[in-house]
């Protein structure tokens, strides 16, 4: 069953925030943000903890013309966009991913299997997309979230979420278009190996 | 404007996008454990900026402690510095330090010359802490004294009376040396400081080395008769042990 994260009504401009009042009220959104991102699961909280010192240090500048959780949807881009390069330089693949639980139509284990391909299949796919982009997508593909929901909670007119869903759209479907070609290639050196 | 069909419900899309979206995985919530470490580190984030604020202050009264260190410092040290350029070495100081092995008790102060020695062998409540003090306590210090200058003030008399005092040390320090090589020749010194200094400051001390050489040179019965002397000028005094000690190696064999 998707997630479906409920906006937040807007901060009256003269209510003072602070950083552990936004941690109670948005962790859950910035956890859910992270992982729509592409931050697998053991990093998460790492970079939960990033974000919420990004706050501390920023809160000052937030004026408050726009939802918080857009604010904090700008600080996870970056956030994760820094620790994305962090892990290109150190060359970390993503391998190490903590094995999902079967799910209840899993019926055999060949299901099972199939399932875990569909799903590096997938998990490749998005981390080829922009990271803007991949969030729409995850937010209204995977999570089941309503293209209203998405324009309340980045504060964005419901027309550029549409926009921004065809474009990450095109986007996915390039994406698994590279992966085949990178599939066809690896397995014709296998192939030209064998002979 | 018409809303889009997610592709897992579209049947025109392709059967890959299908396949792929509908095993998705949606985000999971967060963890109530991970949520409550992450609060407590928000936490102690926030008592942060109040323990900056401690460290800054500490540092800037170090600071503050500092510059006023340095500027008593230069306050204090300018006109030493320049009282200590135009006096030049100080003789009293540097030739007791050049002779660390001598008792330094046995130099009093100047102003007390006269009854040093009556000091020094009547003073009762002498200790071991007394025999250590260093010559600079019991010397005139003209350098501590920023108020007055004794050179300028008393220039004759102290300053002969501090020549006199380092040149009697300088003696017996001689005669010290020498008595084991050359008891006589220590002796002869002893005899010139003698003569030199009649009623000198340091007769006592004068009186223990020569029964000392008179012992090593074996001529015990003056040796005896010369520390029994002094056994009698010594009694109640820090020496009269020393005197006993050494009359005890004159009698046993």
């Amino acid at each position: 069953m998707p997630l479906r994260l409920e906006a937040m009504p807007p901060q009256p401009l003269a209510e003072r925030l602070d950083v552990a009042s936004i941690h109670d009220d948005h962790a859950e959104f910035v956890w859910v943000s992270l992982q729509r991102l592409g931050v697998p699961t053991y990093d998460a909280e790492d970079l939960l903890q990033e974000v919420f010192i990004v706050v501390h240090q920023r809160l000052h500048s937030f004026d408050h013309s726009s939802r918080i959780t857009t604010w904090l949807f700008g600080i996870c881009l970056r956030v994760v966009s820094a620790y994305r390069r962090r892990a290109h330089r150190r060359r970390e693949q993503s391998v190490a991913q903590v094995p999902e639980e079967r799910t209840l139509d899993e019926a055999s284990p060949e299901q099972a299997a199939v399932n875990r391909q569909a799903g590096e299949r997938l998990r490749a796919a998005l981390d080829l997309m922009d990271l803007g982009k991949r969030a729409i997508f995850v937010m209204f593909e995977i999570d089941g979230l309503s293209c209203d929901d998405i324009a309340e909670m980045l504060s964005v007119p419901i027309g550029t979420v549409y926009s921004r869903l065809h474009s990450a759209r095109s986007d996915f479907d390039r994406a698994l278009l590279r992966m085949r070609a990178m599939e066809a290639s690896r397995l014709g050196v296998r192939r030209g190996a064998r002979t | 404007m018409i809303p889009p069909t997610r592709w897992r419900d579209d049947a025109s899309t392709s059967p890959e996008r299908r396949e792929l979206l509908r095993g998705a995985v949606g985000s999971c919530p967060l963890p109530k454990d991970i949520r409550a470490r992450s609060a407590a580190r928000i936490d102690r984030l926030l008592v942060v900026p109040a323990a900056a604020g401690l460290l800054f202050w500490i540092k800037g009264v170090a600071a503050a402690g500092l510059c006023a260190i340095g500027v008593v410092a230069a306050v204090d040290g300018v006109p030493s510095l320049t009282r200590r350029l135009a006096l030049g070495p100080e003789p009293v100081r540097s030739t007791a330090d050049r002779h660390p092995a001598m008792p330094r008790t046995s130099i009093p102060t100047v102003e007390s010359t006269s009854s040093a020695t009556e000091t020094a062998i009547s003073g009762s409540d002498a200790s071991g802490a007394q025999r250590e003090a260093p010559v600079a306590s019991a010397l005139p210090a003209p350098t501590r004294d920023r108020t007055r200058h004794p050179r300028a003030e008393a220039p004759s008399a102290e300053l002969g009376s501090g020549d006199s005092l380092a040149r009697e040390a300088a003696m017996l320090e001689d005669a010290r040396g020498m008595l084991e090589r050359n008891p006589g020749r220590a002796l002869e010194v002893l005899n010139r400081h003698a003569t030199t200094f009649p009623t000198g400051t340091l007769s006592i001390e004068r009186e223990l080395i020569a029964v000392d050489a008179l012992r090593r040179l074996g001529r015990v019965a003056e040796a005896q008769a010369r520390g029994m002397a002094l056994l009698g000028q010594a009694r109640g005094s820090i020496y009269e042990e020393r005197v006993k000690a050494l009359l005890q190696t004159l009698t046993s064999p």
